[in-house]
């Protein structure tokens, strides 16, 4: 049972709708392109089915042990196949027609198996080629529009890629010297020997290259730029999937590969994700492109997300609330970039003013997304948020907790600012602004708003589904 | 500096070796950051490959010094001069500002990394002939090349297929990327130097591309093969 | 009897070091691409140095993964390349100024 391709299924089937998808690109005609779209979500539909089984079967370890299937990878597969399905129905009008759509959906395929396969990764080099299997389709995706913004968006997040990729592998190959081995297990048992200089300088460097793919600081740069630059699917994408891929990956790395004591990760990560959550936060008070917006509301978010890894292993809270938080954040900003794609002429804040006038629905979607990213209850990302204070007030953090609540409460200004002139102001003299840019578009803002509302009311029911002991 | 006591008492020849394999991957190094012309960067990445490789051959690592001859120097660093030559880029460049934010700060933090690298790499105490993984390197009777087949198709077998998917990309990427966009108003300024030939008619003559014709015609098939497959997928 | 594994590491270092000094100092995308080559090379040499101070395949399987990895990535990035500076002038990072803020 060594080798046991039917237990990655859901990843397999990515990866195999991806090739099929590459091929039948060249043969489909352009406007034929919609196949490509069935069978990624079909692709998406089936490994979320072949997750449930494998749900139910006892946790195992694949591949001479360089690749867990545990409770958090499947909590990893269900919330990156979501999402990827969330993408492909919000980019059905955008990319529709598109000279490269078919690209797209394969692009997305590829980097969501990525995204899973960091997080199911248990061996450092695995988790490296996992790291490009999810980066290098990213560069594809924001770059894929091909205007000038696009590639500038692109060859920026490219370099940084690179750069934090090379990093990591520099740490890698100090883990791999101290530990003789690239296991996680093995590298618990070999490092708490290890000089302690040593082993924190791996760890730091491993850890940058993760924080990249999760856009915290200090490699958050390419985050504005990239969701700025990029279509809006794209951008969906980029501040979602590679973010669950990294944040898994972490909480893994930290949990397995280190051993306790040996190096004080935790206060590192706390320190890391104050200021994230700061910077993400403060940076988006002055910003008035709503995508610009979003992009540093997700790195705010992401330093929320960092408290929970900060405190993983200290007790079993940190792990549920991260994979809550994760689903909630993922389904609640969706919602949020839906919005943005239905309304593909509206660029800054001030032109949905008068949107509850125009399209009351979409409104309450933008509002329950937008307030839905506050944290404000009945939503997922309150109880999301209950979660992970919880877990870090218990893991001893509580000046993090603190900071954690300030940021939150601040960053109620900035949505608001988004939400009074859509609801409370006059409709613009330009209604064509507002114009709506399909009903695929609309149907996925409105299906996610209501999924994040669904996900809080029915919290009790999931929270479990992201608990359960890691393999050791 | 007074040479280190395990360099004395190595052979002689290995000693020689090293020097002159390590003293060229420098300078290389070197070279590649100091070039004023990126044609030249290229070249002394070359030398650098190929004092690395000779050093691979001294860490009897024959097969991946065969590989980094034939990737990097034969395949990628061609590339880069590939790209170099299309695009005409051998310029003067200004270096007063910072256009990717950040990025020095982040390059000072590499830099003082790579002083700490250094600093451990040096004096560290690593483990030797410690227990091994994926199979020992030197067994007798069996070569290097199979050695490594072997360990890269069972213990290494996942991140194998991964770095195989990794290849899908890379071509998939490359025709999304750098496809050339069909209107000929696409572009911003005249094109000076090699870039002229290739963003003139050669690659994708207009006449290939008869979208007005698919829209008279009711798309028929033949005129949408035409369309996707000719160099540019039309835009409505 | 062979040269101490430290020399090897402290070259690799200082290859390291050298690349990302580069980045630093360079403008010329296509330059910062080499000097992320040679970065790349500097871990290689690392890894290649462990595999024979262990005795352990491991390390010289993983630079066969890199050289795999390392050709992808370059692919990727010179068309980034390619898509940006095929209609300019020059291909240096000062080019790269629309999305500020």
């Amino acid at each position: 049972m060594k080798e046991n391709p039917a237990a990655l299924a859901p990843e397999l089937a990515l990866v195999v709708a991806a090739v099929v998808g590459a091929v039948a690109s060249g043969w489909l005609p352009r406007r034929r392109q919609w196949a490509v779209r069935l069978l990624a979500a079909g692709a998406c539909v089936g490994g979320l089915v072949a997750t449930a089984l494998a749900m139910l079967g006892p946790p195992e370890r694949v591949f001479d042990g360089s690749y867990a299937i545990d409770p958090a990878t499947n909590a990893a597969r269900v919330v990156v196949l979501g999402a990827a399905l969330v993408v492909i129905g919000l980019s059905a009008e955008p990319l529709r027609a598109h000279p490269h759509e078919s690209e797209f959906y394969v692009l997305l395929l590829l980097a969501s198996a990525g995204a899973i396969a960091l997080v199911g990764a248990d061996d450092l080099l695995t988790v490296f080629a996992a790291y490009l299997l999810a980066s290098v389709p990213s560069y594809g995706l924001v770059g894929l529009l091909r205007d000038r913004t696009g590639s500038e968006a692109s060859l920026k997040y490219y370099l940084l890629g690179a750069l934090f990729g090379i990093v990591m592998l520099a740490g890698a190959t100090v883990l791999v010297g101290l530990g003789a081995t690239s296991s996680y297990p093995g590298l618990r048992e070999a490092l708490d020997s290890a000089p302690r200089a040593a082993v924190a300088f791996g760890a730091v460097c491993v850890t940058a290259g993760l924080l990249f793919k999760i856009g915290g600081v200090p490699a958050q740069f390419w985050v504005p730029d990239a969701v700025d630059g990029a279509s809006v699917p794209a951008a969906a994408f980029v501040t979602t999937i590679p973010k669950i891929g990294g944040l898994g990956a972490a909480f893994r790395f930290f949990t397995e590969a280190l051993p306790a004591g040996r190096v004080d990760w935790a206060l590192l990560v706390a320190v890391t994700a104050a200021c994230t959550m700061t910077l993400g936060n403060f940076a988006a008070f002055a910003q008035t492109r709503v995508k610009r917006l979003l992009a540093y509301s997700t790195i705010g978010q992401v330093g929320y997300l960092l408290m929970a890894v900060a405190v993983a292993g200290r007790n079993g809270l940190a792990q549920q609330a991260l994979w809550y938080y994760l689903a909630a954040y993922t389904v609640t900003n969706l919602a949020a970039f839906a919005v943005v794609a239905e309304l593909p002429a509206a660029r800054t804040l001030s032109d949905y003013r008068g949107l509850a006038h125009h399209r009351p629905l979409l409104a309450g979607s933008l509002a329950v997304s937008l307030l839905g990213l506050v944290g404000t209850p009945p939503t997922a990302l309150f109880v999301g948020k209950l979660e992970i204070f919880t877990a870090v007030i218990h893991g001893g953090y509580t000046w993090l907790a603190v900071l954690a609540i300030l940021n939150t409460v601040a960053s109620l200004y900035y949505y608001l600012r988004w939400l009074v002139p859509a609801f409370l102001h006059a409709p613009s003299p330009h209604p064509a602004v507002l114009s709506s840019g399909g009903t695929w578009s609309a149907a996925t803002a409105y299906a996610a708003a209501t999924a994040t509302v669904i996900l809080g009311v029915g919290a009790a029911a999931v929270l479990p589904l992201g608990a359960g002991h890691l393999l050791p | 500096m007074s040479i280190h006591p395990a360099v004395l008492a190595a052979t002689i020849p290995d000693s020689i070796t090293f020097a002159i394999a390590a003293a060229i991957s420098v300078i290389g190094a070197l070279g590649v950051v100091l070039s004023r012309n990126p044609v030249h960067s290229a070249l002394m990445l070359v030398m650098t490959l190929f004092g690395v490789a000779v050093l691979f051959v001294e860490e009897n690592a024959q097969f991946l010094a065969a590989v980094q001859v034939i990737v990097y120097a034969g395949a990628i660093v061609v590339l880069f001069l590939f790209v170099i030559m299309l695009l005409g880029v051998d310029r003067r460049e200004v270096t007063e500002r910072d256009p990717l934010r950040g990025q020095r700060a982040v390059a000072l933090l590499l830099g003082i990394l790579g002083l700490v690298e250094v600093i451990l790499l040096a004096g560290g105490k690593w483990p030797t002939g410690a227990h091994s993984a994926a199979g020992a390197i030197n067994v007798t009777g069996r070569s290097n090349v199979a050695l490594l087949g072997d360990a890269v198709f069972t213990t290494y077998l996942l991140p194998f297929e991964i770095t195989s998917a990794l290849l899908v990309i890379a071509v998939i990427g490359a025709v999304v990327l750098a496809r050339r966009p069909r209107q000929a108003g696409d572009r911003e300024q005249p094109q000076i130097g090699g870039g002229d030939i290739i963003t003139a008619d050669v690659l994708g003559p207009d006449s290939l591309i008869r979208p007005e014709i698919e829209e008279a015609t009711g798309s028929s098939d033949v005129h949408e093969e035409l369309d996707k497959s000719s160099f540019e997928r039309s835009d409505p | 009897m062979t040269i101490h594994a430290s020399w090897y590491l402290t070259l690799g270092a200082v290859l390291f070091t050298i690349g990302a000094v580069g980045l630093l100092v360079r403008r010329n995308v296509l330059v910062m691409f080499m000097c992320i080559e040679l970065m790349l090379n500097a871990a290689n040499l690392t890894f290649v140095t462990f595999a024979r101070e262990l005795n352990d395949t491991g390390g010289q399987v993983a630079v066969f993964f890199v050289l795999v990895v390392a050709a992808a990535e370059v692919v990727v990035g010179l068309g980034v390349i390619v898509a940006i500076f095929r209609r300019r002038v020059g291909a240096t990072a000062d080019d790269v100024h629309m999305l500020k803020g």
